[in-house]
């Protein structure tokens, strides 16, 4: 019944108890997996550090965008389709 | 009205910037603005005064976005979600042990001057995930959502959402060892 989850349950359960509160047992046995399997606690570390981080994505993305200008040949391009146009509906 | 050759210097940048966040591919972004100068250009009898110039254009490009991806939508039969799914499946043998162990990671994040460039990677990684699973990912750790919240904006089950979450963050360590701490190893 409450047999040690291998590393892929591990891995599943270390993502849902950054979502969720686990139930005592599930939370019990991740625990000891942890303690003894060091590439699950590698991959648990990761995860948090990726979380933390992430918090500073969205001023990052942010000052990214400002940098973000229509490219000029792309500028020339639209000028003159909009003068031929509007040539052609003023006609 | 303003003479439409300024629209091109005034709001070019800003419909640019507008339709590459929302489609990803600058080639196409910049097609959607020159059809937006030129549909608002055709047009320019219905502009109603209440609304600024950019506003209009802005609701012009919107209509040409929403129509660009249900088209792209129709194209695309097969979701690259399954093919996401395949390639973390890959990480264990059958009796569900590691068979692609988590690397250490030999650079720390944490320090000031790495941050930015690790964050450019974190973006990189981020926007190669398949759209759905990266927008779940957005609004629980940047937005910081609770699991509810996202599955009544996206319209899933909860149960879907952990999965998804789990999914992106697999990726995205993978992601990141290979293309960021992995220099050290």
């Amino acid at each position: 019944m409450f047999m040690m989850p291998n590393c892929k349950e591990t891995s599943r359960l270390v993502s849902a108890s950054m979502d969720r509160k686990l139930p005592f047992f599930k939370r019990l046995l991740l625990r000891l997996h942890l303690r003894m399997c060091k590439y699950c606690r590698r991959f648990e570390q990761q995860l948090f550090r990726i979380r933390a981080i992430s918090r500073h994505l969205d001023q990052h993305i942010e000052a990214l965008d400002s940098a973000i200008t229509l490219p000029d040949e792309a500028r020339k391009r639209m000028r003159n389709a909009l003068r031929s146009q509007s040539g052609s509906l003023s006609r | 009205m303003e003479d439409p050759s300024i629209w091109v210097d005034r709001y070019g940048d800003y419909l640019y910037r507008f339709a590459l966040a929302r489609i990803h591919d600058p080639v196409v972004a910049e097609d959607l603005v020159q059809e937006t100068f030129l549909a608002a250009l055709k047009s320019r009898r219905n502009f109603e005064k209440r609304a600024t110039v950019k506003t209009w254009l802005t609701a012009i490009l919107r209509h040409k976005i929403v129509d660009f991806i249900r088209k792209r939508q129709r194209e695309r039969v097969i979701d690259n979600e399954e093919a996401l799914d395949r390639s973390l499946e890959a990480f264990f043998n059958d009796n569900g042990h590691w068979k692609i162990h988590p690397a250490k990671w030999a650079h720390n994040p944490g320090k000031h001057y790495e941050q930015k460039e690790f964050l450019d990677i974190l973006y990189d990684c981020l926007t190669g995930l398949p759209r759905r699973i990266a927008r779940i990912f957005m609004l629980r750790e940047m937005e910081g959502l609770q699991t509810e919240e996202i599955c009544q904006q996206m319209k899933i089950s909860a149960t879907n959402c952990w999965t998804m979450l789990y999914r992106a963050r697999s990726a995205l360590r993978r992601c990141l060892e290979l293309n960021w701490f992995g220099r050290g190893l």
